[in-house]
């Protein structure tokens, strides 16, 4: 076990003691707060995933791979009740801590299914849940956020066809006759009249074009179509992101609030901006199709930091939210644990325009983090876990 | 009018709660008001329901920790019975110059707010009643037939006077100690160094009083208040360590036995209630983590406290230890027994596992409340074993009779043993839960594993099949 900063270097460099914070200050333009942060991270990658957890000391912990070894780790903030963030060897963990029986299943799930990537650890922890090792809320709720994966894919798919329909004028019907004809049992012979047409138009085989298709459609599925009413998770959870700050901002609750407040501005600017792009992208379908792999490659990893950037993040609104659920009495303990786990934006993945507050934000989260282990026993503390799963079931329905 | 029973309180829900105290605010009758809210005080000081601020409610503010329910014992110093806020009211009221100002609070029908800020208003009207009790306490000195007066009214009045007073004089520091209590805890500019600002205050605000009693209410009225108690630790650490440097009379001994004999006050009273539902359980551990906690933090602190303090925590933690090996054992017993004595084949209900999970975390709090105490009673670690064994025998006939049923009745027992999994969790060690999932799951020809990692991926994916 390390203890030390989430970047590869310092996670190594620093084992066993606490590593002195390296501020480094960035400048900025007027309106954007100057930033510097301790520890932290310079990429995604680094930053690594936030894994449902239901074990309070790992609760809302990371997961990454280690570049050097190969191997899994996991980044807990505050373990000690000390400032640090520890860095734990995956296969370790039992033997360092206590596990709940969902947290034993869902690290041989992440393990099997490679599931480090904000995508993947979805699916890995709505499979777990479902077993009801985090209990039958949480098992419930998992069942509809599969089917909720299954719908967005299907609304997706659609939504191309319908797209590429108007585009291509193939079929000689009304559009609104076709719409209602996609949804139906025919759906599968049009996506294969589609695609021949649009093979044409574009100029490639029209399995390939077919392939392609129903290609594009799983990676848009996540995101879904911008003209789409609730169309995917990460516009859904962007929203969220944009009420979560307004309510933060609105609540008025010292420099505290402000600083998360600030965080969840510039992450959503950073996303609309980014949903943006991928929307222009895919508006021009026979350009994009025409430089295929380019493209798909590009989207594939645009839709990747996306997830990536939004990732964390409903769990720091169901916190809010429970925080705030009594107005006349804030629990600060919540609002202390919103700052312990809130994304901070990877330095290397920040805009150039786009420098969050993470000075005051790092030292304030210095001083927050809280041990979570029953101090005197080291047992599990079982009614924060049932807490952690309350919020597991909540987030996992959106 | 009858009022309900307690028993019957105690069913309602924290929503029922809340509306059974805003009707009892608008009772005529001030002593069935009275008595509907002693009923229901205990769930109240969890729930905190918002209350209606009216003129008396703010004059009580800045002693409300203090206030006690118990009217009968002999009062000691810094607990201020409930019942003598009613007379204390009208004397301080009869000395206010204007009562428009309490009028207008009272027909205002706005809400108490919990924070340590009073609005512009409040202070003013907080100004002038601490004016009237410094009258009131004034006359008492110099009227020599005033104590008896007062003490005609209530008993305890001429002394309780003397100590509203104290702290309507200290309120500005008090309050400022309180904010920046808080603000540690919100992480503005105080942080960790306020146990050394509150003393700072403490002197502050009772320097030149020659009188220790003042200090004394300062740092009790801050260690009793709820909102505080995570804090508590550090503030009597700092005491401790200041009065032992002093080697003088020891106010943290003093502030410490007032503080014992409030927990056993409390604990008395958690005793009494009665423990039929996995929810009472719940609510009598929690009563004991709580007290075992305060009184661990006043242990760490006893070194530098009289040794008749370490004599009444012992005493306490003999009462806790006598309770739950006793009528707490007993109750989960029954409650653990209602699950497991289920009829055989069958699979218990989801209400059922829910009752048990409840009884089980009730068990575990305790141990771990006591954990740094002493070993658990006996009839409890008795009951935490057979717990794990009656439960892991009853999921073994469930398992049994399904050997030959469909993958559906199958996956519905699976279900289940993992959600009765779960509720023992608490008070088994891994192995021992893990064997029992894995039992049931092998007999319902799910799984079987050396490694723990390849059993929970079959559970998983036996979980998942209907869904893929």
């Amino acid at each position: 076990m390390s203890r030390s900063s989430p970047t590869s270097s310092l996670s190594r460099g620093a084992a066993g003691k606490q590593a002195e914070p390296a501020r480094v200050a960035y400048g900025g333009d007027a309106q954007t707060l100057r930033l510097a942060y301790d520890y932290a991270p310079s990429t995604f990658d680094e930053r690594g995933t936030t894994v449902p957890f239901t074990t309070p000391e790992l609760a809302f912990s990371r997961v990454r791979r280690d570049s050097r070894t190969n191997h899994l780790e996991v980044l807990v903030m505050g373990f000690s009740g000390g400032r640090s963030i520890y860095v734990f060897p995956w296969e370790g963990l039992t033997s360092v801590l206590r596990l709940t029986l969902h947290d034993r299943a869902l690290q041989a799930e992440i393990s099997l299914a490679d599931a480090i990537t904000p995508m993947r650890m979805r699916l890995a922890a709505h499979r777990v849940a479902r077993t009801g090792l985090a209990g039958v809320e949480a098992a419930a709720a998992a069942s509809v956020a599969m089917e909720r994966i299954a719908q967005d894919e299907k609304l997706t798919r659609e939504a191309m066809l319908r797209r590429i329909i108007r585009l291509t004028g193939v079929l000689d019907k009304t559009t609104d006759d076709l719409m209602r004809r996609v949804r139906g049992r025919v759906g599968e012979s049009i996506i294969v009249q589609v695609s021949e047409v649009f093979a044409k138009l574009t100029r490639q085989p029209s399995d390939l074009c077919r392939t392609r298709l129903l290609e594009l459609s799983d990676a848009m599925g996540p995101l879904g179509f911008a003209d789409e009413e609730d169309a995917g998770y990460l516009r859904r959870t962007l929203r969220q992101l944009g009420d979560l700050r307004a309510s933060i901002s609105a609540a008025n609750i010292g420099a505290t609030g402000h600083l998360a407040a600030e965080t969840a501005g510039v992450t959503a600017r950073m996303a609309e901006r980014m949903i943006g792009e991928i929307d222009r992208e895919i508006r021009n379908l026979p350009a994009f199709f025409g430089n295929w792999e380019t493209n798909i490659a590009q989207l594939r990893h645009a839709m990747d930091r996306l997830a990536w950037l939004l990732d964390g993040w409903l769990d720091v609104c169901e916190l809010w939210q429970a925080a705030m659920a009594d107005r006349q009495n804030i629990d600060h303990r919540r609002i202390a644990e919103i700052m312990r786990i809130i994304p901070l934006v990877p330095k290397g993945e920040c805009e150039t325009t786009v420098r969050v507050t993470m000075d005051n934000l790092s030292g304030i989260r210095h001083r927050i983090v809280q041990q979570l282990q029953d101090w005197r026993t080291g047992e599990v503390d079982y009614e924060v876990v049932s807490r952690i799963e309350a919020i597991k079931a909540r987030t996992a329905v959106l | 009018m009858q009022l309900p029973e307690r028993q019957e309180l105690d069913q309602l829900s924290e929503e029922k709660i809340k509306m059974v105290y805003a009707l009892a605010d608008k009772m005529p009758d001030g002593q069935l008001r009275g008595q509907l809210k002693d009923q229901i005080r205990h769930r109240l000081k969890k729930i905190r329901p918002l209350r209606r601020l009216t003129a008396s409610r703010l004059f009580c503010l800045p002693f409300e920790s203090l206030l006690s329910n118990d009217a009968l014992r002999v009062r000691t110093f810094g607990s201020i019975p409930r019942n003598c806020v009613g007379p204390l009211w009208s004397l301080v009221k009869e000395e206010l110059p204007d009562h428009g100002a309490i009028d207008r609070i009272d027909a205002s029908n706005q809400m108490l707010m919990p924070q340590p800020c009073p609005m512009m208003e409040h202070r003013q009207l907080l100004a002038s009643f601490a004016d009237a009790v410094s009258r009131i306490r004034s006359n008492l000195s110099s009227d020599r037939g005033m104590p008896a007066r007062l003490a005609a009214m209530h008993r305890d009045l001429p002394d309780v006077m003397e100590e509203v007073h104290a702290i309507y004089q200290m309120r500005d520091e008090i309050l400022t100690a309180k904010r920046q209590i808080m603000a540690s805890e919100q992480l503005i500019g105080i942080g960790d160094d306020y146990a050394r600002s509150v003393m700072a205050l403490a002197r502050q605000a009772s320097a030149g009083r020659g009188d220790q009693r003042w200090y004394k209410l300062f740092f009790l009225v801050l260690l009793m208040d709820e909102d505080l108690a995570d804090h508590s630790g550090a503030l009597i650490e700092a005491l401790a360590e200041k009065s032992a440097r002093g080697a003088g009379a020891s106010i943290a001994s003093e502030v410490c036995e007032l503080m014992v004999a409030r927990e056993g006050e409390a604990l008395k009273a958690g005793f009494a209630a009665a423990l039929t539902t996995p929810a009472d359980l719940n609510a009598a551990a929690d009563q004991v983590r709580a007290s075992a906690e305060s009184l661990g933090v006043m242990r760490l602190a006893s070194p530098h406290l009289n040794r008749q303090i370490g004599e009444s925590i012992d005493q306490m933690e003999g009462r806790i230890h006598e309770f739950l090996g006793g009528q707490f054992a007993k109750a989960a017993s029954a409650s653990v027994a209602s699950f497991t004595g289920g009829p055989g084949e069958s699979l218990p209900t989801m209400d059922e596992i829910k009752a048990l999970g409840q009884t089980i975390l009730a068990v575990a709090k305790v141990q771990a409340a006591i954990h740094h105490i002493y070993d658990p009673p006996a009839d409890l670690k008795e009951l935490a074993k057979t717990a794990i064994e009656s439960v892991g025998a009853r999921l073994d006939r469930i398992a049994a009779a399904r050997v030959a049923g469909t993958m559906r009745q199958k996956q519905d027992a699976l279900a289940v043993a993992v959600q009765v999994a779960r509720s023992i969790e608490p008070i088994s060690n891994e192995e021992t839960v893990l064997e029992m999932l894995e039992d049931c799951a092998v007999q319902l020809g799910f799984a079987e594993s050396s490694d723990p990692a390849q059993f929970f991926l079959k559970i998983i994916h036996a979980m998942n099949t209907t869904h893929e």
